[in-house]
């Protein structure tokens, strides 16, 4: 390989565009070339360079304003006889399509609930199912729970349900202004209700109203499209991974591509299965940690830089991950990175939870041995899992940034039970009784709701696994 | 086993909240979508523009176009893609006006939380003398991008500082990969010939 060949090939060769041997040959030959190997340092600090510019942060005004504008807009428009903007064409117009809509969408919840039984089952009879494995990571999770809530004073929960702090204000507002109002219905027919007695119960509601679409003049003619709506958003056994989407080919196509169940659900297996190990090895200890998910390093070290958060989690690349470990190792964050690397097509089976490790004896936490997940379709992904812990009122702000994500495949695996614990979790840390899952008695969410919510979600935090399978390059 | 009928919890989907908007014309389902994309967006405008206020106003200028034609987006695009695609031709139109006039040259990161945003920056780096020099660096940086032109500027943004793939970069701009490559690879020439000139170091090399 000559030096011109060669310079050409070095902004591919970082970019990772060239074939195995391509980029052998172009490592021989800056193996041997002082010249070009400075050119090669050069482009690589150019890149590191821009992918450390900080963030730029929209001022806060803007969306109030945006929303603002979007309202008078849409005010104005329905001035004009529709909901709907005036330049929608008029064979689309809200009206004609809510009947037709509501009967595509029962049609639609029906086959996909038909299509769904399967993968629920299967979920079921997995590692969620398998509570009373002693080795389970749920209950380790319990106990790495525990460690947190040690380090987090719980007595300051205030008692009354109007006192929210600017902070879950802020929380609420970041996800969704409409929430604010689903939260404030629900806590009041928390109060004229007996209906509202678990988180799960309360977690539905709100998804419920949610989904049905906030402005009370929705309501109506539509509501059969809503029923199926819900039925197809909601997927019980794959949940969160059901509705997001991962990437193929060319990443971005295709808004409705669901992440492949198969894939999701080893990865997750997975995941479960390298925290049970990792936990055994060691057990993270954290304080309060919050989460904000950022697609590049730097953004991602910047905005854990930023106080108060604890914790933040990205990303794309080796080297950015690299770069927020060794980061976040120095700030003694909890970080726990669970790398995943698939087998590729051929080998089906599930990973049994505790079971997973394939090297000799438990690996290093945050890059350590590899776990082999099992992929069905034979698309080959990988992956990092990331165990975070949430206050339980940032999760909202948490859910909504990661959804922008969602395009990339991260999705989120919520640990913790939702099973009440009315005097907060560490109790079923420290609890004997409560160390397996299996024993958290299954009535338990029976029991009437005595808290309020803020006050409960206050005192809780929650535990996730965060799946980032690797951008396809 | 209780918890594992609820091991997750769900959020709505852009295909859901585009369909409500589409369908019923629900300004809270924008809202949600606003909220998700309004950052990266206005991120992307303001690299692109260079000024906040601009880039503020573009942003809800591109919001706004999205709500009036978002009942004829058809899905057969990423939401965000199709949006990049409202938001650069925005950015475009917006270049050639502010072109007709004399321009100063700004900072990407004019402005006081830009001051905040390289204070933290800073802050991750070891020495203090090593400090001033990563910040006189990157703002050379930034004024060599700002330099260049807005599709090489655009192709760099969206790989080096946002990390997109090739492939990605190729849907979001409507050309080949091939084209991405091209053009990147001319870009970062002259982005780092740019940028060498700026700090002193370096060759230019063609």
């Amino acid at each position: 390989m000559n030096c011109s060949t060669a310079r050409e090939q070095l902004q591919l060769l970082l970019d990772g565009r060239l074939t195995e041997s391509e980029a052998a040959d172009l490592q021989q030959h800056l193996a041997g070339c002082e010249g070009c190997r400075e050119q090669f340092e050069e482009w690589k600090a150019l890149q590191e360079a821009l992918g450390a510019l900080p963030p730029v942060e929209p001022p806060a005004d803007l969306l109030p304003r945006m929303k603002a504008a979007v309202r008078r807009e849409a005010a104005e428009t329905s001035q004009g006889g529709g909901a709907a903007p005036s330049t929608v064409p008029g064979w689309f117009r809200p009206g004609r399509w809510r009947a037709v809509a509501a009967v595509l969408m029962l049609g639609l919840g029906v086959a996909l609930l038909i299509h769904e039984r399967p993968t629920r089952r299967e979920v079921a009879s997995g590692s969620w199912a398998a509570g009373d494995d002693v080795d389970h990571p749920a209950r380790t999770l319990e106990e790495g729970r525990h460690d947190i809530d040690r380090s987090e004073p719980k007595t300051k929960a205030p008692a009354v349900v109007e006192e929210e702090t600017e902070e879950d204000r802020d929380a609420i507002d970041r996800s969704s202004a409409p929430r604010e109002k689903y939260e404030e219905k629900a806590r009041k027919n928390a109060r004229k209700s007996a209906l509202y007695v678990t988180d799960a119960d309360a977690a539905d509601k709100r998804g419920a109203s949610k989904r049905a679409g906030a402005p009370a003049e929705e309501a109506g003619p539509s509501s059969g499209s809503k029923k199926a709506g819900r039925r197809v958003q909601a997927p019980p056994g794959r949940g969160f991974l059901g509705g997001l989407k991962r990437p193929q080919g060319d990443v971005r196509g295709r808004a409705n591509d669901s992440f492949a169940s198969d894939e999701a659900l080893g990865l997750y297996d997975l995941a479960l299965a390298r925290l049970a190990e990792a936990e055994k090895a060691s057990v993270p200890k954290s304080g309060r940690v919050s989460l904000e998910v950022k697609n590049n390093a730097s953004k991602a070290v910047d905005a854990v830089s930023k106080a108060p958060r604890d914790v933040v989690v990205v990303l794309r690349g080796d080297q950015a991950l690299a770069r927020l470990k060794s980061w976040a190792a120095g700030k003694k964050l909890d970080l726990l990175d669970l790398p995943v690397t698939p087998i590729k097509s051929g080998d089906g089976r599930r990973v049994p939870s505790g079971q997973a490790q394939t090297g000799n004896g438990p690996p290093p936490l945050g890059g350590g041995g590899e776990v082999k997940a099992p992929t069905a379709g034979g698309a080959a992904t990988n992956g990092h899992v990331f165990l975070i812990t949430v206050p339980e009122v940032r999760l909202a702000a948490l859910e909504a940034s990661l959804a922008s994500l969602g395009k990339e495949g991260i999705s989120l695996q919520r640990l913790t039970p939702r099973t009440e614990r009315p005097k907060g979790p560490s109790k079923a840390g420290t609890s004997p009784a409560a160390k397996g899952r299996k024993e958290v008695p299954p009535s338990a969410p029976a029991a009437p709701k005595k808290l309020s919510r803020s006050q409960d979600s206050k005192a809780r935090t929650v535990r996730l696994l965060l799946v980032v399978p690797n951008a396809h390059r | 086993m209780e918890p594992s009928e609820r091991p997750t919890r769900k959020i709505e989907t852009d295909a859901e909240l585009i369909r409500r908007v589409a369908d019923e014309g629900d300004t809270g389902a924008f809202e949600v979508l606003m909220n998700r994309y309004h950052a990266r967006v206005y991120g992307l405008i303001m690299r692109m523009v260079g000024d906040r206020e601009r880039a503020a106003d573009l942003t809800q200028e591109a919001f706004l176009k999205v709500w009036r034609a978002l009942p004829r987006f058809q899905g057969d695009a990423a939401f965000f893609t199709w949006v990049y695609r409202i938001v650069r031709n925005l950015v475009v139109s917006d270049h050639r006006r502010q072109a007709a006039r004399p321009k100063v040259a700004l900072s990407l990161d004019r402005g006081s939380s830009a001051e905040d945003e390289r204070m933290e920056v800073s802050d991750l780096s070891m020495e203090p003398s090593r400090c001033v020099e990563a910040e006189e660096r990157q703002t050379a940086l930034v004024e060599a991008l700002n330099g260049l032109s807005i599709d090489f500027k655009e192709v760099v943004l969206l790989k080096d500082v946002e990390g997109y793939s090739y492939e990605e970069i190729g849907e979001l701009l409507e050309v080949p990969v091939g084209t991405v490559r091209s053009r990147l690879h001319r870009a970062r020439l002259e982005l780092k010939n740019a940028f060498h000139r700026r700090v002193g170091g370096g060759a230019d090399e063609s």
